[in-house]
């Protein structure tokens, strides 16, 4: 349903652009000729109703259109970026994820004392600090004055550590603070009272009791964060060099290259549906309750 | 809101301190420091003196001036995409929420469907489509932040139609858009002032990822992300063009965020005592 939306979407992002979509396509400085035939081979010269049934049409055969830039077909040019992307993408979210929970728990436990309240603070930085001048930071530590670490994507497994790290401070700042909040709500239950009092071991009762609990509201809004977090993957990518589906879609709005925009825009929206299908698995393993309803 | 200054927490006074000092130095700084434009090549990217107090950029403009100047274009299209937002957003909420019925199920669920998509890319999407400019970037980084304030106001009317002063002013004959006006919008007030602050921050980073990523402004203009993506190529002659302008977008942010956190807990504290809302 969403994603049906989306084909809505992106089909109209191109309708609505001033000008001739034929244009558009085939670039400003393309001939008379091409943008003709363009304007018969699309269809554009048939009703808007007709024009969309086609484009679903070719949506299904996994038709994208070609690209102007590079004249390669979309969905090949896609294809080939999305995994680069992906792989930070999901690093980057699990990474957060696993240190939110531990911060999270570690400062519920000392709740008003000194690792609270610097968790609290650093998570306050966190989502203060543009993601982007998070990487220049890390750039001129490591790549300038350390001389430790690739200032660009060369394939190797260190140039990864840069890029993950930092897209891991905003995610890790939201998954840290929410992850203290629901296991202070999750510690003060009835149920925890009770496996303290029959002498449950302290370290058991957090890391089985009341983490599982605190895990479900941080797991829904994992998904959402995720989206987030593969927005900062785009200027991510564009400060380290990165080859990934982030950096093709900034390439493609400063040269206007609208197939290639489309393919990436519904690519992307792709993975948001595919990952939040994911949450919904993930939370039904965690809560049986989810699973019954 | 009366009382404010007793109730909000310290971190929120500070947060309104850091804001204020702001507004003032981008107002009337420029007029202290030498001129944002001015280009002097005899003296780029020099370190911090006298006369440039944080040294000057690639074409030896005083960054210290670019970054009071760049203060008025991040708050610019924060507040001005923020405002927009709110507009459109409580509109089409309060609208929809009280009106019910299928125009409000279309409308939220296309809100949904905006607020899956990560800002970034919504703005991208915007800017790609309506071209780059000033204006287009508040409306960009904007449209992001309307199904946030749509929901907000959706879910409050939605709420407040059945009570009864609504019911009885129905009754006594006021139409939908002054019921809509005098009734449900004060009711919302609190609650959007705490998410209209933090809406601008959010904005602000948005924009400047936006100008950083080469997108809708200029890259020659002194706006922060600007500042940044044109600095990046000094970065290993010269850090302070990749340090100070990301600084003043981070104490920015933190400011706003701390005001609308204590905003948040002063509205809070009031409704737990049972004090009428705004």
């Amino acid at each position: 349903m969403t994603l049906f939306l989306i084909s809505i979407v992106a089909f109209f992002m191109l309708r609505l652009m001033p000008g001739d979509p034929a244009q558009v396509l085939a670039g400003q400085d393309a001939s008379q000729e091409l943008v003709a035939e363009i304007r018969t081979r699309l269809g554009l010269d048939q009703p808007v109703a007709v024009q969309y049934l086609k484009y679903l049409e070719s949506l299904a055969t996994g038709d994208l259109g070609y690209s102007i830039r590079s004249r390669q077909p979309v969905l090949e040019e896609v294809a080939a970026r999305l995994p680069a992307t992906l792989a930070l993408g999901y690093s980057a979210i699990l990474i957060a994820l696993a240190l939110g929970l531990l911060l999270g728990v570690w400062a519920a436990v000392r709740v008003g004392r000194w690792p609270d309240i610097l968790v609290l603070m650093a998570a306050l930085l966190g989502v203060s600090a543009p993601t982007f001048w998070i990487g220049l930071l890390l750039i001129l530590l490591f790549s300038v004055h350390l001389g430790w670490l690739p200032v660009a994507a060369t394939g190797r497994w260190d140039s990864f550590i840069l890029p993950i790290a930092t897209l891991v401070p905003l995610s890790l700042a939201i998954f840290s603070r929410l992850a203290r909040s629901t296991m202070l709500d999750v510690l003060s239950e009835d149920y925890i009272r009770t496996a303290v009092a029959k002498g449950v071991k302290e370290r058991v009762v957090l890391w089985r009791h009341a983490l599982r609990n605190a895990l479900i509201p941080v797991v829904t809004i994992a998904g959402l964060e995720f989206a987030r977090l593969l927005g900062g993957v785009i200027a991510v990518e564009t400060i380290f060099a990165w080859p990934g589906a982030g950096k093709a879609l900034v390439d493609a709005i400063v040269s206007r290259d609208f197939p290639m925009i489309q393919g990436l825009i519904l690519a992307f929206a792709l993975v948001f549906a595919l990952t939040n299908l994911l949450v919904d698995i993930l939370n039904g393993i965690i809560d049986p309750r989810v699973r019954k309803a | 809101m009366p009382g404010l200054r007793t109730e909000l927490p310290l971190t929120g006074k500070i947060g309104l301190g850091v804001l204020l000092a702001l507004l003032l130095a981008a107002t009337f700084g420029p007029y202290f420091t030498p001129d944002a434009y001015d280009q002097n090549l005899a003296r780029s990217l020099e370190g911090p003196s006298a006369a440039h107090w944080l040294g000057t950029d690639q074409i030896g403009r005083d960054l210290l001036a670019r970054i009071l100047v760049g203060a008025r274009y991040s708050l610019l299209i924060g507040i001005g995409a923020t405002f927009f937002g709110v507009v459109i957003g409580v509109s089409i909420g309060a609208v929809s929420g009280y009106f019910g019925g299928i125009f409000e199920a279309a409308a939220m669920r296309f809100m949904d469907l905006l607020m899956v998509f990560p800002g970034i890319l919504i703005a991208l999407m915007v800017i790609a489509v309506a071209g780059d400019g000033l204006g287009n970037v508040i409306f960009a980084v904007g449209l992001r932040a309307v199904p946030v304030f749509a929901r907000l106001a959706q879910t409050s009317t939605h709420s407040i139609r059945a009570r009864e002063y609504i019911v009885a002013a129905r009754a006594a004959g006021a139409s939908g858009i002054r019921i809509l006006w005098s009734h449900v919008l004060p009711a919302l007030l609190n609650s959007l002032v705490v998410l209209a602050a933090l809406q601008v921050a959010t904005s602000i980073l948005i924009g400047a990822t936006l100008s950083f990523l080469g997108v809708g402004l200029s890259p020659e203009m002194p706006e922060w992300g600007a500042m940044l993506n044109s600095g990046r190529r000094y970065i290993f002659q010269h850090w302070p063009l990749v340090v100070f302008p990301g600084l003043a977008i981070m104490i920015t942010v933190l400011g706003i965020n701390l005001l609308g956190d204590g905003l948040r807990s002063a509205a809070d504290r009031r409704r737990d005592r049972g004090v009428a809302l705004a």
